[in-house]
């Protein structure tokens, strides 16, 4: 894999500004008369892994979904690589250098795995309908290499050996993996993961940290919602807690278990869990 | 799965047995039926694009097949035409650029209606597309002026090549005309099939699968749906111009709904999303009628017609080609059941779509 992600890391150093990569200046989400974001204000430092926990209902989701476009906040602003992206569609927000995966399987299910990672490595190539159509030398070469560079990410996330099957007949844990290699494929240099880790069994999911942690290895930041508190505290540089729309504490993750709000607000038997 | 793919000798058996159809198949009845079931292939693989690869059911298809007509049929007629202002008037022009024109002029009607409905998908491109169908069909019907209504389009010049040695000729022999629907048959598919095997085929069957995961990766929606509309109206365009040249006269009911749902049945019943599907459809249900005909009173016709169809989409409901596709023999040589172990050798070359 590590070739791959030379390159990949090489492509990264774009705009090397010292600020947050991602922040959120006081959004606030209002979904028919429900608040689901109150004024939040966050931020999330280049290469690090952040994750952002909180009870079901807490807003997490949702944030997840203004992030990346999918819905537009009531007020506040959203500034990546220090560029406003308030309100752009998702497909600019993606060019702009933010993935996000889904929380459901998400894939081109009819399509191979192949496919599905050639699929997302669209903006890695620039064919035209005319080039197309031709067959120009330049089409044909720049299909031949994104081919390549799709077994590479299947190599990454390990599953050249699938390849050629439909990504509907993957297993659930497969699937998720998959769902990271579209994600990769569109080049991130801030990945967003919805609950990577739900419904995997332990051994899925230590493969998921350790798979996080080598897409950390390449300079990108990764910014996930997760519930499994095992996998947050095992890998997150920094913690968010939101709770009932509003961050109540952010931090280490040493500094989060202690944190008596965030205790009584949602933990309580999961931290102690995650503590044993 | 794709019955023409470069390496497989299916597709050469089948583009030499249909190339030399007017050599061992004298009858010319024969012979102009299979050249109107051409053009309803034609017709099928443009719709195909949209329906079986976008997702998208266009319910106006017959528009942009019949808008070809019409203006293939107008400019080699020329015409003329009051617009209040100016008077508008065209001579005859030859007639490949009168069939240019009307790839064209098809090509931009589905950029129109590419842009305005696809900003509100599903049901309601439906729905635009089937308005779309009617106005054009009224406009045919009602402009007199310019398109003689219900007194059709009459006397349009047939197509014509240059010959070496004796000058522009006119394609007037059944075989000639056949000849030139089946070039241009072969010409659709070979189009479609490039594109749909691209990155803009790829970007154009995420939109169907999942839209959101789609545009997560950066992939701009309207901007693909409106090119598959351009090229899909385009296709259909140049297999109306080719019936308008090859039948000699063209009425409003070209633009009748009867059309549009024969090409979505044969599109469907071949196989949606597949290359080989329109044209599997398209001969099937283009030679079925002709065939009841000796065996079947009309009443009793339509009622085998619908029934064939009920039963192929209830036995077979993905269409006949994914049905042959899981047919191992058919498969054809390259692709084994085991998975490859190697990803980068051409995976597309046993298995297609």
């Amino acid at each position: 894999m590590s070739a791959v992600l030379m390159e990949h890391a090489g492509a990264q150093a774009a705009p090397a500004q010292a600020g947050p990569v991602l922040a959120l200046e006081g959004i606030t989400m209002n979904i028919a008369g429900l608040i689901a974001l109150s004024g939040v204000s966050l931020s999330v430092a280049r290469g690090r892994i952040v994750s952002l926990i909180g009870p079901n209902g807490a807003g997490k989701t949702t944030a997840f979904n203004v992030i990346s476009g999918y819905m537009r906040p009531t007020a506040g602003r959203i500034m990546l690589f220090g560029r406003d992206v308030t309100a752009m569609a998702p497909e600019r927000i993606a060019q702009q250098g933010l993935v996000r995966t889904f929380q459901r399987t998400s894939v081109f299910g009819a399509c191979s795995v192949l496919d599905n990672v050639l699929t997302a490595l669209h903006l890695q190539g620039s064919s035209g309908i005319a080039g197309i159509l031709w067959r120009s030398r330049a089409a044909v070469r720049e299909e031949a290499r994104l081919r390549e560079r799709a077994a590479e990410i299947l190599d990454f996330v390990r599953l050249t050996p699938r390849a050629n099957e439909l990504a509907a007949s993957l297993s659930y844990g497969e699937q998720r993996l998959l769902g990271v290699g579209i994600a990769m494929a569109a080049r991130p240099q801030l990945l967003l993961l919805d609950e990577p880790a739900a419904g995997l069994n332990p051994s899925e999911s230590d493969a998921f940290k350790e798979l996080i942690r080598a897409i950390r290895a390449q300079g990108i930041t990764v910014l996930l919602v997760e519930h499994d508190m095992h996998v947050v505290m095992s890998i997150s540089d920094h913690i968010i807690v939101l709770n009932h729309g509003q961050v109540i504490a952010t931090g280490a993750p040493h500094e989060i278990q202690q944190n008596a709000e965030v205790i009584r607000a949602y933990l309580g038997s999961g931290m102690k869990r995650a503590k044993a | 799965m794709d019955l023409f793919s470069r390496n497989s000798w299916r597709g050469f058996a089948a583009v030499l047995l249909l190339a030399t159809l007017p050599l061992w198949c004298t009858d010319r009845y024969v012979l102009s039926v299979a050249t109107s079931i051409g053009i309803f292939v034609i017709a099928a693989i443009s719709l195909n694009l949209l329906l079986g690869y976008t997702g998208q059911l266009s319910l106006g298809h017959a528009a942009f097949f019949g808008i070809g007509a019409y203006t293939s049929a107008l400019l080699s007629l020329g015409f003329d035409v009051n617009l209040g202002i100016v008077k508008l008037v065209i001579a005859p022009k030859p007639v490949w650029i009168a069939f240019a024109g009307a790839v064209v002029v098809a090509g931009l009607s589905g950029w129109l209606i590419g842009k305005l409905a696809f900003r509100v998908r599903g049901a309601y491109f439906v729905v635009v597309t089937i308005s779309f169908a009617q106005v054009a069909r009224l406009v045919a019907l009602n402009w007199i002026d310019l398109t003689e209504g219900p007194m059709a389009l009459n006397s349009i010049p047939p197509l014509s090549l240059w010959v070496p040695g004796s000058g522009v000729m006119p394609l007037a022999t059944k075989a000639a005309k056949y000849w030139v629907v089946l070039v241009f048959g072969i010409a659709a598919y070979l189009l479609v099939a490039r594109l749909v095997h691209s990155r803009i085929g790829r970007a154009l069957v995420a939109l169907r699968e999942n839209e959101s995961l789609a545009r997560s990766v950066g992939i701009s929606v309207t901007h693909y749906l409106v090119i598959a509309s351009i090229a899909s109206a385009a296709i259909a365009g140049c297999a109306g111009a080719l019936y308008a040249h090859n039948v000699q006269i063209v009425d409003p009911d070209v633009f009748l709904f009867v059309y549009t749902v024969t090409m979505v049945i044969m599109v469907i019943v071949g196989g949606k999303g597949t290359l080989a599907g329109p044209v599997i459809g398209g001969i099937l249900f283009g030679a079925f009628p002709e065939v009841l005909r000796d065996v079947a009173r009309p009443e009793v016709q339509w009622i085998i017609y619908g029934a064939a169809m009920i039963a192929i989409l209830v036995f077979l409901p993905q269409g006949i080609v994914p049905a042959l596709g899981r047919w191992r023999w058919f498969r054809g040589r390259g692709a084994a059941a085991v998975p490859a172990v190697s990803v980068v050798p051409s995976v597309r070359a046993g298995e297609g779509a």
